[in-house]
C-alpha cells in the first residue's frame, strides 16, 4: 500500500490516477481502513493546517518540487495541490493523481496529507485555478507556492487567478531565470499588493536570516561601538543566481541603517558596484558572482573606520549549517552561528506557518530594485 | 523587554525569539546534575538552533576538580544523553570552544577572584562586552555566600551601570515565608528586581504558555471562563519515581513545598487570571499575583477538610515490587512527610466565585503526567439530558502539560442511527502531530529569555512571597496537628482513598490521568 522512503518513519502512498470530477471521493477512499492480513495496526490522523497549491511551469520543475512534498508535509501538514501548466505542450490535456504522505509519530500514530497533483497542457491550463478552487478545504489559510523558474510577477492571468485564492504567495528568486528583470517586476507588484489580502514571501529572504543575525549580533554596537554609524564599504560574493539575495541582504541593510540610493558606480575586480548617502558619508555597495557552488550569498566583507583605524569583519558560510565572523584586528575567536541546513522543503514548511507582513523584506525588496534598476 | 542601552538598528525582526544579548552564562554548581541533564543540553541545542547570541561563553564554576577539558568532556556526556536531539560532531566542536571550567569553593573570596580574572581573560576573546549572567544551580542553603562573593569580588555591576549582570536562582526559594523573605532579602541587598530571575521551569513548559494563548487568543474561551459556565478545575501533576536519591531534601520538602507552592500554584495562577492588558513582564506578573492573593486561606479546620496528605507505602512500578517511603535509603522510618498532597481551593473573586479548584500532585502514582482540566457545568436536564440515570457527560477542556502535549476538549455528540443516542467524543489537538516532535525543552525557552532579558516567565519577589504566605497557613496546621502517621496509598496507584473523598463528597471524581 505505501511506498518506500529512506526515513523509516516516512511512508507515502503511490500517486494513483483519477477521474478529474471523482478527486474530492478518491481522497476519501485513502482514509478507508484498509482490509485483510496486511492491514496496519497504525492509527491513520489526517492532518491538514492549511491548503498548499503549488504551480510549475514544466513536468521536470513538477517532479523536483513533488520529492519536496513528503518533507514539507512532515513539517507542516498540509492539502497539497500541485499543479503542472506545460505551455510548450500544445495539445490539451489534463489529468489528476492522489496520494497521501504520512509519518509515523510515537509508535502507532500514522499523521497523514493528502496529495493532488494536476498536469495540464494547452489551453487546459486555464482551467487549473477553477479546479484548485473545488479542491481547497474551507476555512483553512490557502499558500500559493510559486515555484516556476520566473518571477510570480510575470505569470500573466493564471497567476493573477491563483493569488487571488491565497492569502500568502512563496517564491524563491534564487531559482529565477532572469534576475534583473524578476526582481524590477517582483518589487513593483509588491508595492502595489494589498498588505491586508496578500502576504508575499522569498524564500532567499529567508535564507539570510541567520547572516542577518550573524551581522546584526558581531556589529552590535555593546560590541562594536561605532561601527554600524562608520560603514564605508560592504563587498558580498554570491553563487550563480544568488544577484537578487545579495540584492535582498545589501537592502537589508540600506534599509535598516538609512543609507540611500546614489547611483551605480563601478570596482576594479568586481561585476558591479553602487554607492549609497549614509548620515555619516558615502558607503560602496560591490557585488560578484562566483561561478560554481550553491546559488546564494557565500560572503560578505564589512569595512569601517574607527579611531582612524580601518576595521573589517568578513561573515562567510564556512561548512554546511556553520556561519563565521572573524576580523584579523579584532578578537582572537570567531562568531559562530550554527546555522541549521534547510532543505527547500522546510524552508517552505516554515513559511507556511508564517503570515506575519513583513516589513522589512518589502523595505529590502524596495531598495533592491533601485540597484537592479540603475542595471537596465 | 530587552534591555540594551544602545540601540542596534539591525535586530528589527531578525527572528520569532527574543533577541539573545551577548553575555558569559556562570553556572555555580556547573558540574552538577541540573548543569549536566538540563543546562548544559539546553544551551546546546540553542546554538544548533543558531539562536545563542554568537559572542557567548558558559563558564562552570564548581568545586569538582575539572579543567576546561575535562568540563568539555563531562558536557559532551551529559549532551550525548540528555539531549532532546542527537549530539553532532562536528557543531560540537564549534559549541566547546567557547565552555569552560574554573574551579573553587563558594565561600573562598580568593576563588571568586580566580573567576573573576577568568571572566576578563574569555570576554575581549569572544567579542562579549562584559554581560554576565549567574546562574546559581545550588542548593538554597549556598545562595547567600554565592550572592555575597559576588558583590565582594566586585562582580556584580547595579542595573543600568554598565553591562549588565543578571542572576538566576532555582527553586525553592526558601522552605517558608520567613526564609523565602530571607532569601530575596539577601538578593536584594545585592541585585535590583529586575535582574534577579527565579526559575520555575514549568512556566518555560510550551502547553503552559500556550494556555495564554488559548485563553486570550480565542474568543469562544475567555467569555465561558468564569463561575458562571465553569463546574470546577483540576490540575494534577503526577509523577511515577519514587523519591530516588532526593530524600534528603525531599524529607525537609514534602509534595506541598517541593510542588504546589511553586508548580502547582503557577499554574492555577494561569488558568485562573484576568486578561493582562499586555504581555510586558510586570503586567503579567502583576495580574498572576492577584490570584494568590485572591485564594482563600486554609486555617485550621479548614486544613483538616480541604487538604490531604499522605505517603505511598509498598507497591508496584512497571510491575516490580517498590518499597514504600518509609522504607526509602535516607527516610526516617517514622517519616511524616506527605508525597502526596490534594487540596480543595478557592479564588475568592468575582470571577471565580464558588469554583473549586481541585490541585493534586504525587509520587509514585501509576504514570507521570499533568494536566489542567477544566470542567463546564452540564447542560440543563432537559432535551438530550432528561435520563437522571444516564446524564450527559459535561464539557471538558483539558491541557496536557506532560506528556503528549496538547489538548482536548470533550463535547456530546449524536450517534448515527434512528434513535437519539449521545456519545461524548474528545477532539484532540495533539503538539506532536500537528508541530512535529522537536518541542523545545523549557529550560532552553527559558534560558533565552534571561539573555533577553525578559521576565515574563519568572517569579517575582512578591509573588514568591504571596504564594509562601497561603502555603505557610496549611503546613502551621500540620505543624500543630502533631500527626506520626499518614495515610498510605499503595505505590502505582492514583493516591489515598482520602483524596477521593475530598473530591467526591461534592459529587465529582478524579479525573483519570
Amino acid at each position: 500500500m505505501t511506498s518506500a522512503n529512506p526515513d523509516p518513519r516516512l511512508s507515502s502512498h503511490p500517486p494513483r490516477e483519477v477521474d478529474l470530477a471523482a478527486i474530492e471521493r478518491e481522497l476519501n477512499q485513502l482514509w478507508k481502513p484498509p482490509e485483510g492480513d496486511g492491514a496496519t495496526q497504525d492509527v491513520l490522523v489526517r492532518a491538514c493546517m492549511s491548503n498548499l497549491i503549488i504551480y510549475c511551469a514544466t513536468r521536470e520543475q513538477a517532479r523536483d518540487v513533488a520529492e519536496q512534498v513528503p518533507a514539507i508535509v512532515r513539517a507542516h501538514p498540509c492539502r497539497v495541490l500541485l499543479l503542472t501548466g506545460e505551455a510548450e505542450d500544445p495539445e490539451d490535456d489534463i489529468d489528476a493523481y492522489v496520494s497521501a504522505h504520512c509519518h509515523l509519530v510515537g509508535d502507532h500514530h500514522q499523521v497523514c496529507s493528502e496529495h493532488v497533483t494536476i498536469n495540464a497542457s494547452g489551453d487546459a491550463i486555464l482551467s487549473l485555478p477553477s479546479t484548485a478552487r473545488e479542491l481547497l478545504i474551507g476555512d483553512l489559510p490557502t499558500s500559493l507556492w510559486w515555484a516556476s523558474h520566473e518571477a510570480p510577477s510575470l505569470g500573466g492571468p493564471l497567476f493573477t487567478e491563483l493569488e487571488e485564492m491565497a492569502a500568502q504567495v512563496v517564491y524563491s528568486s534564487l531559482t529565477w531565470t532572469d534576475p534583473v528583470r524578476g526582481t524590477i517586476t517582483a518589487a513593483r507588484w509588491a508595492a502595489g499588493a494589498d498588505p491586508d489580502a496578500t502576504r508575499i514571501a522569498d524564500l532567499s529572504w529567508r535564507r539570510l536570516k541567520p547572516w542577518r543575525r550573524l551581522i546584526s549580533q558581531s556589529l552590535d554596537p555593546a560590541v562594536r561601538p561605532g561601527a554600524l554609524e562608520a560603514i564605508q564599504l560592504v563587498e558580498v560574493e554570491h553563487g550563480p543566481r544568488g544577484l537578487p539575495q545579495a540584492w535582498l541582504l545589501v537592502g537589508w541593510l540600506a534599509a535598516c541603517l538609512g543609507w540611500r540610493p546614489a547611483g551605480r558606480t563601478w570596482a576594479r575586480g568586481w561585476d558591479y558596484a553602487w554607492r549609497f548617502r549614509a548620515a555619516h558619508g558615502p558607503v560602496e555597495v560591490r557585488l560578484r558572482r562566483l561561478d560554481g557552488g550553491d546559488p546564494e550569498v557565500r560572503d560578505v566583507a564589512v569595512s569601517w573606520r574607527s579611531g582612524g583605524q580601518s576595521l573589517a569583519m568578513t561573515f562567510a558560510m564556512t561548512a554546511p549549517g556553520r556561519l563565521a565572523a572573524w576580523s584579523l584586528s579584532l578578537e582572537a575567536e570567531p562568531h559562530i552561528l550554527q546555522a541549521p541546513i534547510q532543505s527547500g522543503a522546510l524552508l517552505v514548511a516554515f513559511q507556511l506557518q508564517d503570515f506575519a507582513r513583513d516589513t522589512l523584506f518589502f523595505e529590502a525588496l524596495r531598495a533592491s530594485r533601485t540597484m537592479a534598476e540603475a542595471l537596465t | 523587554m530587552s534591555q540594551t542601552s544602545t540601540q542596534n538598528p539591525l535586530t528589527v525582526d531578525v527572528g520569532e525569539v527574543a533577541t539573545a544579548q551577548p553575555c558569559t552564562l556562570v553556572i555555580f554548581g556547573g558540574s552538577g546534575d541540573l548543569s549536566h541533564r538540563k543546562l548544559l543540553p539546553a544551551l546546546y541545542n540553542l546554538a544548533l538552533d543558531g539562536v545563542l547570541p554568537t559572542n557567548f561563553a558558559v563558564l562552570g564554576f564548581a568545586m569538582d576538580d575539572y579543567d576546561d577539558e575535562r568540563y568539555r568532556a563531562f558536557a559532551h556526556d551529559g549532551v550525548a544523553k540528555f539531549s532532546r536531539r542527537p549530539i553532532d560532531e562536528q557543531h560540537w566542536l564549534d559549541f566547546q570552544r567557547a565552555l569552560f571550567y574554573v574551579r573553587g569553593r563558594f565561600d573562598d573570596g580568593a576563588a571568586f577572584q580566580g573567576l573573576k580574572r577568568r571572566l576578563e581573560e574569555i570576554e575581549p576573546k569572544f567579542g562579549i562586552p562584559g554581560n554576565r549572567i549567574f546562574y546559581l544551580a545550588v542548593p538554597p542553603s549556598l545562595i547567600r555566600v554565592c550572592v555575597q562573593q559576588l558583590h565582594a569580588a566586585g562582580l556584580v555591576n547595579r542595573e543600568g551601570e554598565g553591562p549588565f549582570t543578571r542572576i538566576i536562582v532555582e527553586k525553592p526559594i526558601g522552605h517558608s515565608l520567613a526564609s523565602a523573605r530571607e532569601v530575596n532579602a539577601t538578593l536584594a541587598r545585592v541585585f535590583d528586581e529586575r535582574q534577579i530571575f527565579r526559575i520555575d521551569h514549568y512556566l518555560g513548559k510550551e502547553t503552559v504558555q500556550s494556555l495564554m494563548v488559548v485563553r486570550f487568543g480565542n474568543s469562544i474561551f475567555e467569555p465561558l471562563w468564569n463561575q458562571k459556565y465553569i463546574d470546577h478545575v483540576q490540575i494534577s501533576v503526577a509523577e511515577e519515581e519514587g523519591v530516588g536519591t532526593r530524600a534528603r531534601y525531599y524529607e525537609e520538602a514534602g509534595a506541598l513545598r517541593d510542588m504546589v507552592q511553586n508548580h502547582i500554584l503557577q499554574l492555577l495562577c494561569v488558568t485562573a487570571m484576568e486578561p493582562p492588558w499586555s504581555m510586558n513582564a510586570d503586567v503579567v506578573r502583576d495580574h498572576k499575583i492577584e490570584v494568590l492573593r485572591c485564594l482563600r486561606p486554609l486555617t485550621g479546620k479548614d486544613v483538616e477538610t480541604h487538604v490531604v496528605r499522605a505517603q505511598y507505602g509498598p507497591g508496584y512500578h512497571h510491575g516490580v515490587a517498590v518499597p514504600g517511603y518509609r522504607r526509602e535509603e535516607g527516610v526516617k522510618p517514622d517519616s511524616t512527610t506527605e508525597t502526596y498532597v490534594a487540596l480543595k481551593v478557592f479564588v475568592d473573586n468575582w470571577r471565580w466565585a464558588g469554583v473549586p479548584f481541585y490541585l493534586r500532585t504525587g509520587k509514585r502514582l501509576p504514570k507521570r503526567a499533568s494536566e489542567i482540566a477544566v470542567q463546564f457545568k452540564p447542560v440543563p436536564e432537559i432535551l438530550f439530558n432528561l435520563n437522571p440515570d444516564a446524564p450527559l457527560q459535561p464539557n471538558v477542556l483539558a491541557l496536557r502539560i506532560q506528556p503528549d502535549e496538547g489538548l482536548s476538549l470533550r463535547i456530546a455528540t449524536k450517534r448515527p442511527g434512528p434513535k437519539v443516542r449521545i456519545w461524548p467524543v474528545r477532539m484532540d489537538f495533539r503538539y506532536d502531530t500537528t508541530y512535529g516532535d522537536q518541542t523545545p525543552e523549557a529550560y532552553e525557552r527559558l534560558l533565552l529569555d534571561v539573555m533577553a532579558g525578559d521576565a515574563t516567565l519568572f517569579m517575582r519577589r512578591d509573588g514568591v512571597e504571596a504564594s509562601w504566605t497561603w502555603i505557610d497557613t496549611i503546613l502551621d496546621a500540620w505543624a500543630r496537628s502533631g500527626a506520626r502517621w499518614l495515610p498510605e496509598y499503595p505505590a502505582g496507584t492514583w493516591g489515598p482513598l482520602e483524596a477521593d473523598r475530598l473530591i467526591e463528597s461534592d459529587h465529582r471524581e478524579w479525573r483519570t490521568l
